[in-house]
């Protein structure tokens, strides 16, 4: 990744797969939250979730369907979704996660250590309060 | 296209048992992928590209097959209490036993009538009797570790066997009983010509018995 500071911004050139490759275990490191937030507005299923991830990250990153299920599987073990069948109209039947108080509750909380975390990164790796910009 | 996919699905979990949660995360997989290669056809990719690009994408399920091995166990608690007083029960029974067969001398010693003697003896062997066959029948069930076809199985042939048990307990006190009340009849009343029609009541009680267990379970598994 290159960067240019100017006027104390800084700038990262998109360089396709280079954010892809750093962002990459940062993302998957919070792979719950990140379900979790897609299912705190309405119930969802695997393929759904994934999509609007793509789309959130302007098609540079997606979830390997092994990572997803894994995640749903220690989600649902911890008890912060629960899971359905759908019956659809056309095609092979939808499971569908729903999100838990408890499944609430653990959303705030990693939000919260995600910010705390990032405040301590970026006071710990930036030489000075720079706007991080991605161009 | 679809049937490939669908095959390599199965390919990738030949060879662990097919559980019911398997089954389910196979189907979920399945409909996945199936919606993302059509949305993939929908964006102009070919057949041949969709297929791929969907394949690729799954990642490693290895780990997440790895996973679903694991069977969770289910230990009773107070095993080891459960045991010992199942044991002592089953003592207490025994000795009981051998105690009705020298109440009958030791009546007649002490209060020369031997026929309260007889039935005392009755009434110990029924006791014993009775606590055997509800120590059997008070048994935990084979508690199953996962939900299978093979666990299934083996938890229906394992309450097979506890009934049959259970029927086996049952048909020995019923033998002895018949015995002790054939001979204690007998004696007292004197009816040798007759009290041996005892002997059929008692495999007539046997078969009855036997017909409302297997009807009952017949119910059970419904």
């Amino acid at each position: 990744m290159t960067g240019e500071v100017s006027n104390n911004i800084i700038y990262f050139r998109k360089c396709g797969d280079c954010i892809v490759s750093i962002a990459s275990d940062i993302i998957r490191g919070h792979t719950e939250t990140i379900i979790l937030r897609h299912l705190l507005d309405k119930d969802s299923y695997g393929y759904e979730i994934n999509k609007s991830i793509q789309e959130k990250t302007n098609n540079q990153y997606e979830l390997k369907e092994a990572t997803l299920y894994s995640a749903f599987r220690r989600l649902e073990q911890a008890g912060y979704i629960v899971s359905y069948w759908g019956d659809e109209a056309t095609g092979a039947r939808r499971r569908y996660y729903s999100i838990t108080p408890a499944g609430r509750a653990y959303y705030e909380k990693s939000v919260e250590e995600w910010q705390n975390a990032k405040e301590l990164i970026d006071k710990l790796v930036l030489k000075e309060p720079y706007d991080v910009k991605i161009r | 296209m679809v049937n490939r996919i669908r095959a390599y699905i199965e390919h990738e979990f030949e060879g662990i048992p097919q559980t019911k949660k398997v089954l389910e995360l196979k189907e979920e997989l399945l409909a996945n992928l199936i919606e993302k290669y059509n949305d993939y056809l929908k964006n102009g990719k070919t057949e041949e590209e969709a297929y791929t690009a969907v394949i690729s994408g799954i990642g490693d399920i290895y780990e997440l097959i790895e996973e679903l091995k694991e069977p969770y166990l289910f230990i009773p608690p107070n095993f080891q209490k459960e045991k010992r007083k199942r044991a002592l029960i089953n003592a207490i029974a025994i000795a009981i036993f051998i105690i009705s067969t020298v109440v009958v001398p030791f009546w007649t010693i002490n209060f020369g009538n031997p026929i309260n003697g007889v039935f005392v003896m009755i009434a110990l062997i029924a006791i014993a009797s009775g606590l055997l066959i509800y120590n059997v029948m008070t048994r935990i069930k084979y508690i199953k570790t996962d939900d299978s076809l093979v666990e299934d199985f083996k938890a229906y042939r394992k309450k097979n066997s506890r009934q049959r048990e259970a029927f086996r307990s049952f048909k020995s006190a019923l033998w002895t009983l018949t015995v002790a009340i054939y001979l204690a009849v007998s004696f007292i009343y004197k009816i040798w010509q007759y009290s041996w029609i005892l002997f059929i009541i008692a495999i007539a009680v046997e078969e009855i018995v036997k017909g409302i267990l297997i009807l009952r379970s017949e119910k059970d598994e419904q």
